[in-house]
């Protein structure tokens, strides 16, 4: 089976803040793995573990500083990876994007049907969440996203848990396949001493437009069908905030109700 | 293909694009015509490693229109395609009305909201869309709340939620009826159908809007939400292609008032063979019987760190059926294994806009606050006076959780 889980750079949660005068996001940090692509490498590390023969590749699209993450996602034990860059793809939205991933899961699976593609939830940068099905319908391929558990995998078909709102469904599909996986489908590991020193070594392919056989009208900021017109930072809460006084705690609990009712909020 | 460029006589080379860049892209060059007056650098982008993703425009910009000098700043310019097109065939703001075990989401009355207003702008019909197994009853509540075409798509292969033909049916009929603009909610179902209905009719899509409005100007759709986890608002136009789509947070605008019109259903049937799928449904599972889920719920109590247990939830459980609330809690407590994690609010978790938040023992991280800050009250309880969440609070209760809890819920339960 080929196990194919896409990753992205992005600038790690911690290191973002606002300029007050500009209205940008200031990216004081070093970028990152995208967050909720550590559960999907894992899932799909975990699936290695459990099918002899088989082997995970990690995919990214992203300027050439992004081949970074490929080798992070080496050291936490993916076999290789391949990094679809250049200009004619930057710019690009979900639509633009999961275009581009699509083709270089193809080029991957090479019409090899035990195929299995993990994504995180969402980005951390974006929070959409629409690539992973969005990939599964340029490719024509089942799927799931807000996957909680892999029940059976084999290298013909999966099963899985999806999380609903009031429960979570049981779905089965054939391979190949998309799953988008959240949180709390695993723990992810750290990388291993071993998974560090052979990402160091990784060479990892720059795959262009041309080597996907994209169609150029489909990608980059030409080819999104969306875009960004204004970013502005959120209007600040007034901070007026009104402590509830008390001697005791059934007077705090008193007075709490009496002022939630007294605001019509109960 | 687009391009990036810096317009040299409008940069001063302030260096205000060089830390936003998220691919750390633009350094301060030399001048190619030599130093202009006091200005002697300016911003030289690397192409290469550029992602198109505009920050830097929209910081010049800003500093633009603060500058009482109109000739500098505003710089950074991309060249963009020209969007082209005869869109008049595309008419009618849809709202898909979510249907799941047998009941209409709440969801479906909240679009209908926001949709009788873009449609009242746009001078153009409202109308919602129900696609499942036996779900046209529903349509008469839909119309009795503004929609005036009510298309029903009934099949067997929609019984259950499924992506594959869930999203062909939508797109089906997308392309058959040429929508304006179609509003999802975006609830597990929402957010995914919308994604794969969206190259299926071939058109943009937003997620989580917060906040919809129409441009006087143009009639495009503006859609605004947050990313980097609600530190930036983004608004997002789909010029390009038609309909524009997006999905719309749960509980962003209350549900439509009544507002009846004459039921006017109209049924759809997708091609023969349109609706395969390989996939299959094999069942669901009530995780906790008779529990709020988070995502829709007008009333959230939760519990964080402070709370210091699983059976310290028991108690928030207690005070949350007192309030007809969802019990929500912080990472620190799911990552404790004192709850489970559909339970979670926050950056990896949910985020929620109820009417009132109850945050129990909670500090208040920035990862957390990104799910919640949104609601519209606030109550914070907590031994500590300063940490963050106490600040954010409309109302603040300094003290053990353990003693306010059960003191609250019992004057709830017996108001005097």
């Amino acid at each position: 089976m080929h196990i194919i889980v896409c990753v992205k750079q992005t600038p790690a949660g911690e290191n973002v803040s606002v300029d007050q005068n500009t209205g940008c996001i200031i990216r004081s940090g070093e970028s990152a793995l995208n967050p909720f692509d550590e559960f999907a490498i894992e899932e799909a590390v975990r699936v290695k573990e459990k099918t002899p023969g088989s082997k995970v590749t990690a995919v990214t699209m992203g300027p050439p500083q992004a081949e970074a993450v490929l080798r992070e996602a080496v050291a936490r034990g993916c076999d290789g990876g391949v990094h679809v860059c250049g200009r004619e793809f930057a710019g690009s939205d979900t639509w633009a994007t999961s275009y581009a991933l699509s083709q270089a899961v193809k080029k991957l699976s090479e019409n090899d049907p035990s195929v299995l593609v993990f994504c995180g939830k969402q980005t951390n940068d974006s929070d959409t969440g629409h690539i992973g099905p969005q990939m599964a319908q340029w490719l024509g391929w089942p799927g799931a996203a807000f996957v909680r558990k892999l029940e059976a995998v084999d290298g013909k078909s999966v099963r899985v848990q999806r999380l609903m709102e009031d429960g979570y469904d049981v779905v089965e599909m054939p391979l190949p396949a998309v799953l988008s996986v959240i949180k709390e489908i695993n723990t992810p590991r750290i990388a291993s001493l071993k998974g560090r020193l052979a990402s160091k070594k990784a060479q990892f392919p720059k795959w262009s437009a041309a080597e996907l056989g994209c169609d150029p009208a489909k990608l980059g900021l030409d080819g999104s069908p969306t875009s960004v017109v204004r970013c502005f930072t959120p209007p600040q809460r007034a901070s007026n905030t009104v402590k509830i006084q008390g001697e005791t705690a059934a007077d705090k609990a008193r007075n709490l109700s009496a002022a939630l009712k007294e605001a019509k909020i109960l | 293909m687009a391009n990036i460029r810096v317009q040299e006589n409008r940069c001063t080379g302030c260096g205000q694009c060089v830390p936003v860049c998220p691919v750390k892209c633009i350094t301060l060059g030399p001048r190619p015509g030599g130093p202009k007056g006091p200005f002697e650098k300016m911003a030289v982008i690397d192409t290469a490693a550029c992602t198109l993703c505009k920050a830097c425009v929209s910081a010049c910009r800003a500093l633009g229109e603060k500058s009482c000098n109109k000739d500098l700043f505003s710089a950074i310019e991309i060249q963009e395609a020209a969007a082209g097109g005869d869109f008049s065939a595309y008419r009618g703001v849809w709202c898909v009305a979510e249907t799941r075990r047998g009941q209409l989401s709440p969801t479906a009355l909240e679009l209908l909201n926001i949709g009788a207003k873009l449609a009242a702008a746009l001078k153009e019909p409202l109308c919602a869309v129900l696609a499942g197994h036996g779900v046209e009853k529903f349509a008469a509540e839909l119309a009795e709340h503004g929609a005036e075409q009510v298309y029903v798509i009934d099949a067997p292969e929609l019984k259950d939620y499924l992506d594959e033909p869930h999203a062909a049916a939508l797109a089906a009929l997308i392309n058959a009826k040429k929508p304006n603009k179609v509003i999802f909610p975006a609830t597990t179902m929402g957010r995914t159908l919308s994604a794969r209905a969206a190259i299926l009719a071939n058109t943009g899509l937003t997620a989580d809007a917060t906040e919809l409005d129409v441009d006087a100007a143009t009639g495009l759709l503006r859609v605004t939400r947050p990313t980097f986890g609600g530190n930036l608002m983004a608004t997002i136009t789909c010029r390009k292609t038609r309909p524009e789509m997006c999905s719309l947070r749960p509980l962003t605008y209350p549900k439509a008032e009544k507002n009846p019109k004459p039921l006017a259903v109209e049924r759809f049937t997708p091609e023969a063979g349109a609706l395969a799928c390989k996939s299959s449904y094999a069942g669901f599972v009530s995780e906790e019987s008779g529990e709020l889920d988070i995502g829709g719920a007008e009333v959230i109590v939760a519990g964080g760190r402070g709370v210091g247990g699983p059976e310290g939830f028991k108690l928030l459980h207690e005070l949350a059926q007192a309030l007809g609330a969802a019990v929500g809690a912080s990472r620190a407590a799911v990552d404790s294994g004192w709850v489970p994690y559909r339970h979670q609010v926050g950056l990896t978790g949910k985020t929620v806009k109820p009417k009132l938040y109850i945050a129990c023992g909670i500090s208040g991280q920035v990862q957390h606050m990104a799910g919640m800050s949104s609601s519209d009250i606030i109550v914070a309880i907590n031994k500590d006076p300063d940490c963050p969440l106490m600040k954010q609070a409309a109302y603040a209760i300094e003290g053990d959780l353990y003693e306010v809890v059960p003191e609250l819920i019992k004057t709830l339960k017996n108001p005097s």
